[in-house]
Parts: structure tokens; C-alpha cells; sequence
């Protein structure tokens, strides 16, 4: 599936990958990010 | 997921309709899992605001290699390598793959 | 203790009066926390009864410390610093704080004042670096870092163990007090010229979160991961969060150690299982939180840099500020504590402590 134009929820966890690191991918593939989490210890 | 993560999640899915899609960082298969379902058809632990209510997006993982393709090097290489290298990514694109097959079959 | 009420009182207080009931196993109502202002939601029993959990389990551990042979004077604490994750205040001032004060009074540091560091699981990690730079700027010779447990966190994963047909193993509420004095030859040492932090700028790549909390402080005295025989970092046991589906955060803590010293050339990828068991260890703190960030290990790595066979141990914190929804960073402090190169026997100004 393609990032580029879609608008992506980040769900990030503090102990994997965090919400923004997760976000930051998605940016930069082209996605508009339109929520960003991160859980600790989900 | 917690009740005000899922709420947030449902807002915004509701809020922006189509081409919404989720993307996870999740560090092992069955929390991998547990979130792609909820996302997908519905809080499994029936607690939440998405219990139920099936929002029906696609789920990715950063770790997934068609996801990794689409982010510059340098940049995956500072946001996700380090986790793919300490996580066991095999088994959390398999609980992903789970979450997947149980959601097309419900 | 004063004597009990009649369990008639008790409901009325409860019923009445917005009291708590505190109830046992069994469902029996034991005793109730009566509100210290009827419209105040921030002085309710259950508010109350946190923060008094938290007093007496910090009380606790302090008293013990002060209890050990070779202790530091009671009457020579001057400062203590309590790192727990309560709110002590009201409406007013909802996060006022200087629990510190109130544990010191309830073990009889008559000398002492203090304040409260708030840091989340990061907590103590600061403290301890607040205490060692207050002593070593001379305004204090005698500092003691403590906290008690979250009353909020018992049976925090209870779900999943209910779930497996296993008991809720976080059943305890921990204190911890350790003493940090100035140089006395034997005790290990706090090395403050290489504390690891995760800055603003740092942000939330894994990458360099790790580099600003391991890399950078061990390189500013020339040293590697190499050099450090136990690093001590989440040690929340994985039997309590593992049936929750929460996994087993220290060795995923670990294992992300181990790659950035793959990541740094110092080791293989195939030698990542080996530094994880060599330098690291099992979680085995019985609850999450700010006690489980690190602390555990203390007492343990002090008698391994004294009578044992360690030389330096790297102790991180890390804080989900997050949750706070204040702003979206984590944080972190590491800091390295090393045999005393002029190390004899006997001699302790470190103690460590943690009750149930």
C-alpha cells in the first residue's frame, strides 16, 4: 500500500517505535499525519 | 488500547473518512496484534469506544519491508533501525498477518 | 492505633459524609478515608489514601535506612528529596508537593528539609543526580533520595493475569530510600561528569535517544558500552506484564542496548543474546513506575562495587512525559556509578531499601 497521500493515525509505543519516530516515517513517504500516539506499556 | 486512545482514534477516522490508515510501532506480536484488531474490527476486550465498532482501516507496521521501501534511508535508519534490529520483527509481521486474517474472516 | 468505630459509623460516614470504603478480599467493608473538604475533589479519600500510601512506604524505607548499622545520623539528613508519583495539595495548588518534608518528619529527621522532584519514572534518576550535586557543591554533606509506592499501579495488570487464572502478582507497594554523602574512600562512587540526558532537542528517534543517554555521556570520559560490567535499566518483571500483553519490556530494553553497541561496531549482531545476559538482568520489580526505573538494581550494584567484583554500573531512567499531555516527549537520565578507586573494606554511605 502507498503513503503518499494518505492521511495516517501513528501508533507508536514507548518501548518499540514512538508515535512521532512513527509519524516521521510516514511524513517523509508522502502522508499527511492526522494523529499521533504513543502508549506506554499498551 | 486505553479508552481515550481509542475515542481519539474513532474521532478522527470518523473526522477525515476515507484514506485514513494506521500505522503501528508496536515491539511484539500480540500487542502488534491486539492493536491492529482493535483498529481493524473492534476492541477485542469489548471495553472501549471502539468496542464493537468496527472501523474497518487498513493497519501497517513500520517494519513491514513494503512500508520501509517508502521512507528515505537516512531517515528509517534514525526513526526504526535500531528497534528492528532489538525486536523480533518476524513475529510481530506475523501478528500483524493474524490480525489480518482474523479481521477478513469475522 | 486508636480504637475502631462501629460498622454503622463507617456507613454513615460513607454514605453521608463521601468517605471511601475500603473494602477486604472478601468484600467485608474494613475501614473507610473520610475527605478533608467536602467539595474539593482533589482532598478526596481516595486522593488521600494515595498519598498516605505513599508517605508511609517512603517513611518506611527511610526508617529502615536510618535503622542500619554505620547509617548516617538521623539529626545530619539535612535534605531529602522524595521522587514518588503523588500529587499532594488541593484544589488550589493541586500538585504542591513536599511530601519529602512530611517523610522526614515521620522518621525524625528533625533537621531536615526538602522538596519534591517530579519526573515521572525518570524520577529518581534525577534526584540522585540532584543529591550528588548538591553535595558536591558543599551545601549539603548528607542527602537522602527516597520515594514510596503508587497505590495507583496495585494490580495494575490485573486483566491479564484474571484473565490466565493466575494471582495478581503486583501486590506490593515498594519505598526505597538511599543515602548520598560525600566521599568517604570506600563507597561507590556517582561519576557527575558523565550524567547521560535526553534532551528537547534529542527527540524521540530510538536512535538518538539511546546516543544522548548512552554513547555521548560514556565518550565524554572516554569510555563505551564495553566498559560498563551492569547496566541497570527497566526492571519491571515480566510475570506481570507478559500475560497482560504487555511483554517484557527490560529485555526489549536490553536487546536495544545491545544493538546500538552492534550499531557502534563494538560487538557482532550475533553477540547481542551474550551482552544482554552478561550486562543485563531479569526484570524483577514487582511493580511498575518510577520504583521499577533502575532503583532495584542499586543496592544490589553497590555491594557488587564494594565486596564484589564489578568496577562501573550505568543506572537509566526513562519518563513517559506524554502521558501528562503536556507534550508529546519521553525523557531520560543515565548515570554512571563506579567503584571508589580508593576503595577499602567495610564503610557503606549507600543503603537501599524496599518493603512491602
Amino acid at each position: 500500500m502507498e503513503l503518499r497521500g494518505k492521511k495516517v493515525i501513528a501508533l507508536g509505543e514507548r518501548d518499540g517505535v514512538p508515535g512521532p519516530a512513527v509519524a516521521e516515517c510516514a511524513r517523509r513517504a508522502g502522508a499527511e499525519v492526522v494523529l499521533t500516539l504513543t502508549a506506554c506499556y499498551a | 488500547m486505553g479508552l481515550e486512545d481509542q475515542a481519539a482514534v474513532k474521532r478522527v477516522a470518523d473526522e477525515h473518512g476515507s484514506g485514513v490508515v494506521v500505522l503501528l510501532g508496536t515491539p511484539d506480536a500480540e500487542s502488534t496484534q491486539t492493536l491492529a484488531q482493535t483498529v481493524v474490527a473492534g476492541d477485542p476486550s469489548y471495553a472501549g469506544p471502539l468496542a464493537g465498532v468496527p472501523l474497518g482501516l487498513p493497519v501497517l507496521h513500520v517494519f513491514e519491508p513494503e512500508i520501509k521501501d517508502q521512507v528515505p534511508a537516512d531517515v528509517y535508519e534514525a526513526q526504526v533501525a535500531l528497534m528492528e534490529m532489538s525486536l523480533d520483527r518476524e513475529a510481530i509481521l506475523g501478528g500483524l498477518r493474524e490480525a489480518r486474517r482474523v479481521a477478513t474472516t469475522s | 492505633m486508636p480504637d475502631g468505630v462501629a460498622a454503622s459509623v463507617l456507613e454513615d460516614r460513607i454514605e453521608r459524609h463521601g468517605a471511601t470504603p475500603l473494602l477486604g478480599v472478601d468484600g467485608q467493608l474494613l475501614g473507610a478515608v473520610l475527605p478533608a473538604h467536602e467539595e474539593d475533589d482533589t482532598l478526596t479519600g481516595q486522593v488521600l489514601l494515595e498519598n498516605l500510601a505513599c508517605k508511609a512506604t517512603a517513611a518506611l524505607a527511610l526508617r529502615h535506612l536510618l535503622a542500619r548499622p554505620g547509617a548516617v545520623a538521623t539529626e545530619k539528613v539535612r535534605y531529602v528529596i522524595s521522587c514518588g508519583e503523588e500529587a499532594v495539595g488541593d484544589r488550589y495548588q493541586r500538585g504542591g508537593g513536599n511530601l519529602a518534608k512530611a517523610v522526614a518528619e515521620w522518621a525524625g529527621c528533625t533537621r531536615a528539609t526538602g522538596s519534591d522532584v517530579k519526573a515521572f519514572c525518570c524520577g529518581p534518576m534525577h534526584s540522585l543526580m540532584i543529591a550528588g550535586a548538591l553535595v558536591q557543591s558543599g551545601l549539603y554533606d548528607d542527602v537522602v533520595v527516597l520515594a514510596g509506592g503508587s497505590l495507583a499501579k496495585l494490580g495494575m495488570k490485573f486483566q491479564g493475569h484474571v484473565k490466565h487464572a493466575m494471582p495478581i502478582v503486583e501486590d506490593v507497594l515498594a519505598g526505597f530510600a538511599a543515602h548520598v554523602g560525600r566521599d568517604d574512600g570506600a563507597s561507590p562512587m556517582l561519576r557527575l561528569d558523565a550524567v547521560g540526558r535526553h534532551e528537547v532537542a534529542s527527540g524521540s528517534a530510538p536512535l538518538a535517544v539511546v546516543k544522548a543517554l548512552y554513547t555521548e555521556p560514556l565518550a565524554r570520559v572516554g569510555l563505551t558500552l564495553l566498559d560498563v560490567d551492569r547496566f541497570s535499566l527497566e526492571l519491571h518483571n515480566p510475570e506481570a506484564t507478559e500475560p497482560a500483553g504487555s511483554g517484557n519490556v527490560p529485555l526489549n530494553n536490553y536487546r536495544t542496548l545491545a544493538s546500538l553497541a552492534v550499531i557502534e561496531k563494538l560487538i557482532e549482531r550475533d553477540g547481542i543474546e551474550a551482552f544482554v545476559r552478561t550486562r543485563g538482568m531479569p526484570g524483577f520489580s514487582p511493580t511498575q513506575g518510577h520504583i521499577a526505573s533502575a532503583i532495584p538494581y542499586l543496592g544490589h550494584a553497590l555491594r557488587g562495587l564494594t565486596d564484589g567484583g564489578l568496577t562501573r554500573t550505568m543506572f537509566t531512567g526513562k519518563g513517559s512525559l506524554f502521558l501528562g499531555r503536556m507534550t508529546q516527549l519521553s525523557d531520560g537520565v543515565s548515570l554512571i556509578v563506579e567503584r571508589n578507586p580508593r576503595r577499602s573494606n567495610g564503610g557503606r554511605a549507600w543503603s537501599f531499601e524496599a518493603r512491602r
